[in-house]
């Protein structure tokens, strides 16, 4: 056969098989996105599609209860800026964000750490622990809201958190540091399953102490999970909505407000719906910047452990 | 919809619904309740999603906002507005056109305990004077002189509708509308300055006031742990369930050293409107017809207990502490808080969380007067 033949052979062949093998994965393709499918037909209807149908809203002075509005341009975006009053939620929304991922994820770590050898009951405090997360976020509050007013306080003499302005917002912090620790914990805990027990067990022989082979080994495997943890409850975070509302009322006064809450304040009670969708709008943005920027700090340093 | 939750008032609603239901049996009706610091929020979501109940809860003045995008009906040639008293009705017009019809009115005063007051040898205060003097008295001798309950906004409301919105807003009509017009701040009124001074002095003889809600506060007064309580009328069957025999009163909150300048706050209480997008207007009117007759609203007012605002309605009985602040009314040394524009939409939100927030501040008056102007120019401007 002459060469040219064999050739012209060799690529029929090669490209018949690219084609199986394209047709192969575009089938795989498609079977794994069929899982998805479901999930992503919801998010599109009930997030994306309301979110797109909304944006332009954010651009008119609707009060949220006329059948008519009038475009505005961007006042409203100027409007924001000059508003003082945002501040104040801002700023209560970037503490309890820092607060709780801080201590959420450290108590998470430390007792995932402490329940990670086996003893005697090891599981039912695993349980007990966890067991914060079934609550909801709206019976959490009440709870704590008599917990912290009609029990601690009077009982330890000591002014209850949610009673002044200053320590309101760490009042609603230790609301959300007790209800997701538990989940912090078992995601650690998971992930110490993964550390090789052979690399711990020759570090030991090596000489290396308890810290050492926690920082130089644990930390580098847990590496992602830290990753997956710290993003999950900065976002719980910046959208927190819930605590402020049911627990204070945005109180006393508006010194426990958060973003959501001021955004919701004016998209429905304050008329101004208008105005509501353009902090949103806003605030969404930022919440997508803050989060890009940590997962890409968070993956780097995933990289160098 | 409704945010009634004094059980006199849930008690009212009740035989006011059964009693329509046996004159129109054909005729369902579906009460729905919820807390006060959930239910604009509630009827505004119910608005947008085009939900809106038939019948709403809530006096047109403060939920001025609905009233003047065409949700609300207009009720003023109904034959049934007529049988509201004339004083009253003003409290539901807003641009001159009646929007609800107010069932009773809303009397502020001093709720105060006899017995203690015997006890301690104590008179009844004419001035601020004397009141403070004689909460100095009774803090002496180990009771608590005022209970509060600031952590809700319904015990800050009770508190400075009482204290601010009698003889003051008397010498200050138009101070609300002022305000909200961008006319004039709040600093630019010396008895509103007046109004948190002395209030912060009282609040030095409360106990607890800032870690309890309301509920508490009627508590401590219905079971003699506190001799007074500076609220509105609204609050008297929950202080009832606390201390059914307690030996209650009534008597007129003195703002003034003046004594012939003080004045009892009043104004409508539970009032109703009907939804103009309703698809059940007849029943809604039908139902209104049937609450305004003259034994439908006796009940309300006897149950609840109150003093009626429809025309030859009256409570069979009314609790004592009624008895002195009607007194008081019927004297003439009392002021419809009403009458002129009330706050609403978010000037109305931001009022009342300046009010609380005043009660947990650390700033002196000056200082938090110019915050106050700040958020109330805020609200006035952010977003329009």
């Amino acid at each position: 056969m002459p060469l040219s033949k064999i050739e012209g052979k060799s690529n029929a062949i090669f490209f018949m098989r690219w084609g199986l093998d394209m047709k192969r994965k575009a089938i795989n393709g498609l079977q794994d996105f069929s899982f998805v499918l479901p999930a992503l037909l919801i998010f599109v209807f009930v997030i994306i599609a309301p979110f797109i149908s909304g944006i332009h809203i954010a651009f008119t002075d609707w009060n949220g209860i006329n059948s008519t509005y009038h475009y505005v341009g961007l006042k409203n975006l100027i409007s924001m800026f000059s508003d003082s009053e945002i501040l104040n939620p801002f700023c209560n929304t970037i503490f309890f964000t820092v607060v709780t991922v801080i201590f959420i994820n450290i108590l998470g770590l430390l007792l995932a750490v402490a329940l990670n050898t086996e003893f005697k009951g090891s599981n039912i405090i695993k349980t007990c622990i966890f067991m914060s997360m079934v609550v909801s976020l709206v019976l959490t509050s009440y709870m704590w809201v008599y917990v912290l007013n009609d029990f601690i306080s009077p009982f330890f003499k000591i002014a209850s958190p949610l009673s002044s302005p200053d320590t309101v917002m760490i009042g609603l912090c230790i609301m959300s540091i007790w209800k997701e620790t538990g989940l912090a914990m078992v995601l650690y805990y998971a992930g110490l399953k993964t550390v090789p027990k052979d690399l711990l067990e020759a570090a030991e022989i090596d000489g290396a102490n308890g810290i050492q082979k926690f920082f130089k080994i644990t930390i580098p495997f847990l590496a992602p999970v830290i990753t997956y943890c710290v993003i999950l409850w900065l976002g719980l975070g910046l959208k927190q909505f819930d605590y402020s509302f049911v627990a204070t009322n945005g109180g006393p006064g508006t010194s426990s407000m958060s973003m959501a809450m001021y955004i919701y304040k004016y998209e429905f009670p304050y008329y101004k719906a208008g105005y509501g969708q353009m902090v949103a709008l806003v605030y969404l943005i930022f919440v997508l910047l803050i989060t890009f920027l940590t997962t890409k700090a968070l993956r780097k340093k995933e990289i160098e452990l | 919809m409704h945010y009634l939750v004094e059980t006199g008032k849930l008690k009212a609603l009740n035989d006011t619904v059964e009693g329509f239901k046996k004159k129109y049996p054909n005729v369902e009706v579906d009460v729905q309740g919820m807390s006060l610091d959930q239910y604009s929020n509630t009827l505004n979501m119910k608005i947008s999603a085009g939900d809106m109940p038939d019948i709403i809860f809530g006096n047109p003045k403060s939920f001025a906002d609905i009233v003047n995008s065409g949700n609300i009906l207009d009720l003023t040639n109904q034959p049934f507005t007529s049988r509201v008293d004339q004083d009253a009705v003003k409290c539901a017009e807003v641009d001159g056109k009646v929007y609800g019809i107010p069932m009773d009115l809303m009397l502020s005063g001093v709720i105060y305990n006899k017995d203690i007051f015997a006890q301690n040898n104590i008179q009844i205060p004419k001035t601020y004077d004397e009141f403070i003097k004689v909460c100095e008295t009774l803090k002496k001798n180990g009771v608590t002189p005022v209970a509060a309950g600031y952590k809700d906004m319904a015990s800050v409301g009770g508190s400075f509708w009482c204290q601010l919105y009698g003889g003051a807003l008397a010498q200050m009509p138009t101070m609300r509308a002022d305000i909200m017009s961008g006319a004039k701040n709040p600093s630019d009124f010396p008895l509103i300055k007046q109004c948190l001074s002395q209030w912060r002095t009282i609040n030095q003889y409360t106990d607890n006031a800032l870690q309890v809600g309301v509920d508490r506060s009627e508590q401590e007064l219905g079971s003699g742990k506190a001799a007074m309580i500076i609220i509105g009328s609204w609050a008297i069957s929950s202080v009832r369930n606390y201390g059914p025999d307690t030996n209650l009163g009534a008597f007129l909150f003195p703002f003034f050293n003046d004594s012939s300048k003080n004045k009892m706050q009043y104004n409508t209480d539970d009032t109703w409107m009907i939804s103009s997008k309703s698809s059940n207007q007849a029943a809604a009117l039908a139902f209104f017809d049937y609450m305004t007759t003259t034994d439908a609203a006796s009940t309300w007012a006897t149950d609840v207990p109150a003093v009626s605002a429809i025309t030859g309605a009256k409570a069979a009985k009314l609790d004592p502490i009624l008895d002195d602040m009607n007194a008081t009314l019927k004297s003439g040394a009392a002021y419809n808080a009403l009458a002129e524009t009330n706050f609403f939409g978010q000037s109305s939100s931001v009022w009342d969380n300046q009010m609380q927030a005043w009660q947990f501040s650390k700033d002196d008056v000056d200082t938090f007067l110019k915050s106050m102007d700040s958020a109330m120019a805020n609200a006035r401007t952010t977003g329009k």
